[in-house]
């Protein structure tokens, strides 16, 4: 019994020894973590005391959205335009507020967003996810991380974690977040530190209407050698797959590339870096890439809407104080949008100016329930 | 309110005395130690003493009178007399002026209490640091303050019988007076903050024990762990550890293989770092 014991003991000091031993490895295999699996669980947010929303009665409504990290349109460095890296806690507090009072006004059900940032000194370590589902009625949420490092060594950025969020009224599950390629255009010690794209999958099942998977992503926006594609056919792969297995899915998100039908492809009049890191101008060579999922699924702006008028769905523009001036935000379904619910919240015909809150517009459309 | 304003004048000013009194005990180091020195009733005779304890290893015990030495990552360290050693790092000198002195105070058989005082002009580096693309530590349109470093730590150090083995109890404090006005600057990088933590706070304080062993005439083993209170987030603090083995074939060069770890709490969390340790030593 006794030998036993000790066996038993000796066991357990090995194990930690080899726990510690595999701490350190990762430490110095990985010494800033930055790192991601292909596939792991996203994080669970919930809001202070949440529960779930009843049972929908209208069509759900989806937003999507890239928040700029909470960033307003402080002149930042990589925009060209001034010289910021790092913003204090209240200017973020109050770009958050804009974003919170716009959501409220939309009063979405579910919400895809982009560039929140979790635990990064540019924002001041403010969760803003986590002070989102606070202050907003979408109380539940999933996130992935997509830029993740105990300090990144470039610009003053310092300590970031940032990435993309499902929100919703309902508790999410299966929760996942799916590595997407690295760029490859990049020497291995820029590439450690940049982005790790990624996206986020996950379901919600609505009280009464059965299950909706929701997948989140945001595409390469810089690199030449063909990544933005590839992060396009991933999503596409994995709404495909949920779609092939007779699945209801909402797919959105930043896809960095512009629609079918845009008549501006390039020499966009807000580019003014000059350095190739901060360029995304020219769409040429992006021609066709969005055609699976437009063949496949519905937009939530019809084609033939938006060839009518670009401009009244572009979402994005660099400079702040210039207007919208090209589309790179979508929502996708299996499902039916209502017809002429997709909207482009470019300013105050949509309730409120959003200009000043980031530089992409959100984008909504509303879905017949299943 | 800028927390740097907080600072206690008498605490600088005492930390500024300290300093110049390591300096200028080494400027007057054989008076200095005639006087108060005496000679060791227990001390190894320089002659027989290890080869390895003729390097310096950051203990109470100054390097030989004489000596100096140095390395690759090391400061090079000069024995000014059996009780003083000045010691700086050259290499940094353009862009971190530094310079150190370890005044021996006690040396009773087998005791040695000495305090360790440092003068850096942190200033130029983290200038330095402060820009666009790699190596952007902070950011570019940081406006650095004018700043002094002042260190300052009380070392006991416990020798073994033959000096074999020899452990060390440090306790200190760093503080980084402003000099002119500034952004608050926290450089939260691994192994870098809790050096420079002092310039956003009104100081930090610091433990730590240290021990060397001689594993045999040309390796040493040498582990030591610092604890550092950094009030820069709340509750904030900093465990360093490290050990290395040293490889000493004669006095004159070395090889040192190790390691550094900290873990502590930065402004982002709770975070641990494993930096391998290596250096090449000379001494003469």
């Amino acid at each position: 019994m006794s030998s036993a014991a000790d066996r038993q003991s000796h066991t357990l000091r090995r194990l930690r020894s080899l726990a510690v031993l595999g701490a350190l490895c990762a430490c110095a295999c990985d010494p800033f973590g930055t790192g991601f699996d292909d596939s792991e669980p996203a994080t669970l947010y919930a809001a202070p005391g949440a529960t779930p929303a009843p049972a929908p009665t209208r069509p759900l409504r989806i937003l999507d959205w890239n928040i700029k990290f909470g960033g307003g349109r402080l002149d930042f460095f990589f925009d060209c335009f001034g010289d910021r890296v790092l913003m204090s806690r209240a200017e973020v507090l109050a770009n958050l507020e804009g974003i919170a009072r716009k959501v409220r006004q939309v009063d979405p059900d579910v919400m895809f967003i982009q560039e929140v940032d979790v635990n990064a000194k540019r924002s001041a370590f403010v969760d803003q996810l986590a002070w989102l589902v606070a202050h907003t009625d979408l109380h539940y949420a999933a996130y992935a991380s997509q830029w993740r490092a105990d300090f990144v060594p470039s610009d003053g950025l310092g300590p970031m974690d940032d990435g993309i969020a499902i929100l919703s009224r309902w508790p999410l599950d299966h929760a996942t977040r799916l590595a997407l390629p690295l760029r490859t255009d990049q020497d291995a010690l820029t590439q450690y530190f940049y982005l790790h794209r990624a996206v986020l999958r996950a379901r919600v099942q609505l009280p009464g209407h059965g299950d909706l998977w929701l997948v989140n992503v945001h595409t390469d926006a810089y690199g030449q050698d063909g990544t933005k594609r590839r992060h396009i056919e991933r999503f596409q792969e994995e709404m495909d797959a949920l779609d092939d297995a007779g699945e209801l899915v909402v797919g959105g998100g930043d896809l960095n590339t512009l629609p079918p039908g845009t008549t501006k492809l390039f020499d966009f009049p807000d580019t003014v870096c000059t350095n190739e890191d901060f360029v995304a101008d020219d769409y040429r060579p992006d021609a066709g890439w969005l055609d699976g999922l437009y063949s496949r699924y519905s937009p939530f702006v019809p084609t033939a809407d938006y060839a009518a008028d670009n401009a009244e769905y572009f979402s994005h523009s660099v400079d702040g104080r210039g207007s919208w001036n090209r589309e790179l935000d979508y929502l996708f379904t299996n499902g039916t949008w209502v017809p002429g619910s997709g909207v482009v919240h470019q300013d105050e015909r949509t309730g409120m100016a959003t200009m000043p809150l980031s530089d992409h517009a959100p984008s909504s459309a509303e879905l017949e329930l299943p | 309110m800028n927390r740097a304003n907080l600072l206690p004048r008498w605490l600088v000013g005492l930390l500024l005395s300290l300093c110049i009194v390591g300096v200028v005990s080494a400027a007057h180091a054989d008076e200095f130690t005639s006087e108060q020195a005496p000679a060791p009733a227990a001390a190894v005779p320089a002659a027989e003493a290890p080869t390895a304890r003729a390097w310096s290893d950051g203990s109470a015990i100054p390097v030989p009178a004489g000596r100096v030495d140095f390395g690759l990552f090391q400061p090079l360290r000069w024995g000014v007399s059996e009780d003083v050693e000045l010691a700086a790092q050259p290499l940094l000198e353009p862009i971190f002026p530094n310079v150190e002195a370890r005044v021996r105070w006690l040396h009773r058989g087998a005791f040695s209490i000495a305090t360790w005082h440092r003068l850096t002009y942190p200033t130029r580096l983290l200038q330095t640091v402060s820009r666009e693309g790699t190596l952007g530590l902070l950011p570019a349109n940081t406006n650095v303050p004018i700043a002094l470093g002042l260190d300052t730590s009380f070392l006991v150090t416990v020798a073994s019988a033959a000096d074999r083995t020899r452990g060390t109890f440090e306790v200190g404090v760093s503080l980084m007076p402003r000099l002119s006005a500034g952004d608050p600057v926290v450089l939260d990088f691994p192994f870098l903050y809790s050096r420079f933590a002092a310039l956003s706070t009104s100081g930090t304080t610091y433990a730590g024990l240290a021990g060397t062993t001689l594993l045999s005439d040309k390796f040493t083993l040498a582990a030591d762990a610092r604890v550092t209170l950094i009030p820069v987030v709340s509750r904030g603090w900093m465990l360093e550890q490290g050990a290395s083995i040293t490889w000493t074939p004669s006095a004159h060069f070395g090889l040192s293989l190790g390691y550094r770890v900290a873990h502590g709490r930065y402004p982002v969390g709770v975070r641990t770092h494993l930096m391998p340790t290596l250096d090449v030593m000379f001494g003469f």
